[in-house]
């Protein structure tokens, strides 16, 4: 790992999506990024906003939606995400057929008793494709990140692409 | 390889700049013959088109190719022009991912091509300033190229 002082630089936050197919037991994680020049997880906060008889206002924050956009994507053959976004178009899958996890690892926060490990949030997802063709660039299958919580904290090793709650 | 040497070995590879050219002729770098026929190229820079969030680069690196051909009639024109026609749609298709290594900051990493594609392809210039002796014609070539973050 390089430097971990300063500016944090924008690919040493990680985002992996689980490409595996539903019901598997074996995570697949495949790392997002590639071709992308912008991915940011929008919280989409619910929040609710009342002025109270003495003319202040009380702001309460309850809840998050996340939600974050992957766009473009451009469809590689042999890719397990590819694989997995194809079927979910193919067979207009629906429901439970499209969850997953995501895991964002922090490569700044090294674990210090093992090397290549960081700290890493793992958390139950809803892979939504948005569409699919594109233009004469390549296939593309732009989709989108449902958050929907069972957030869990952990250590990932990026090597073996294998995520550990903590104890 | 690198880009340049790449692009100098693509078109080198091309059949229409063989034929041209013939077994004992070579494309040179940044020279051209004063007789025809000739053909140099010119690189003219490199500048990053786009770097994705996880450090991988796509890049373009522009070249002129200068070739000194006869021009001193329509036919040699016509023939010179059709040349750089062909040439053109044959760039169209000529890159393949073919693999470039790119050293930055004594690191290499590996690379490939991904696109190559032209532009202003016409006579540039008289050798003697008139068309009864050697003529310039140009292209310009721009050569995109994606390498991956591993290692910058």
């Amino acid at each position: 790992m390089a430097e971990t002082t300063g500016k944090i630089k924008r690919h040493w936050m990680v985002h992996y999506v689980d490409a595996a197919e539903p019901g598997s037991t074996t995570p697949n994680y495949v790392r997002l990024g590639d071709d992308l020049e912008e991915l940011s997880v929008e919280m989409n906060a619910n929040i609710e906003t009342t002025r109270n008889i003495l003319g202040g206002v009380s702001t309460r924050l309850d809840s998050y939606e996340p939600q974050a956009s992957v766009d473009p994507y451009y469809a590689e053959v042999g890719s397990p995400l590819h694989t997995r976004l194809q079927k979910i178009v193919d067979e207009r899958q629906t429901l439970d057929d499209l969850k997953t996890t995501v895991v964002e690892v922090h490569l700044w926060e090294e674990d210090e008793e093992a090397s290549g490990t960081y700290v890493a949030y793992k958390e139950d997802a809803i892979i939504e494709v948005a569409s699919y063709g594109g233009d004469t660039t390549g296939y593309q299958i732009p989709f989108n990140i449902h958050y929907i919580g069972n957030r869990v904290k952990g250590t990932f090793d990026v090597s073996t692409k294998t995520f550990t709650p903590d104890a | 390889m690198n880009i340049i040497e790449q692009v100098k070995q693509i078109l080198a590879d091309c059949p229409l700049v063989s034929d041209l050219m013939g077994a004992t002729n070579e494309i040179r770098i940044d020279f051209t013959e004063d007789n025809p026929v000739s053909i140099g190229l010119y690189p003219t820079g490199d500048q990053l088109l786009k770097e994705d969030i996880l450090g991988n680069q796509d890049r373009q690196h522009n070249f002129v190719l200068y070739a000194v051909f006869q021009g001193f009639n329509d036919y040699n024109r016509l023939a010179n022009s059709t040349f750089l026609l062909n040439l053109a749609y044959y760039l169209e298709h000529a890159a393949t991912g073919q693999e470039i290594e790119v050293t930055i900051d004594n690191k290499t990493v590996s690379g490939k091509l991904t696109k190559l594609n032209s532009a202003n392809g016409m006579l540039y210039g008289y050798q003697d300033g008139t068309l009864s002796g050697p003529v310039t014609y140009q292209i310009q070539i721009y050569a995109e190229y994606h390498i991956e973050s591993e290692g910058l």
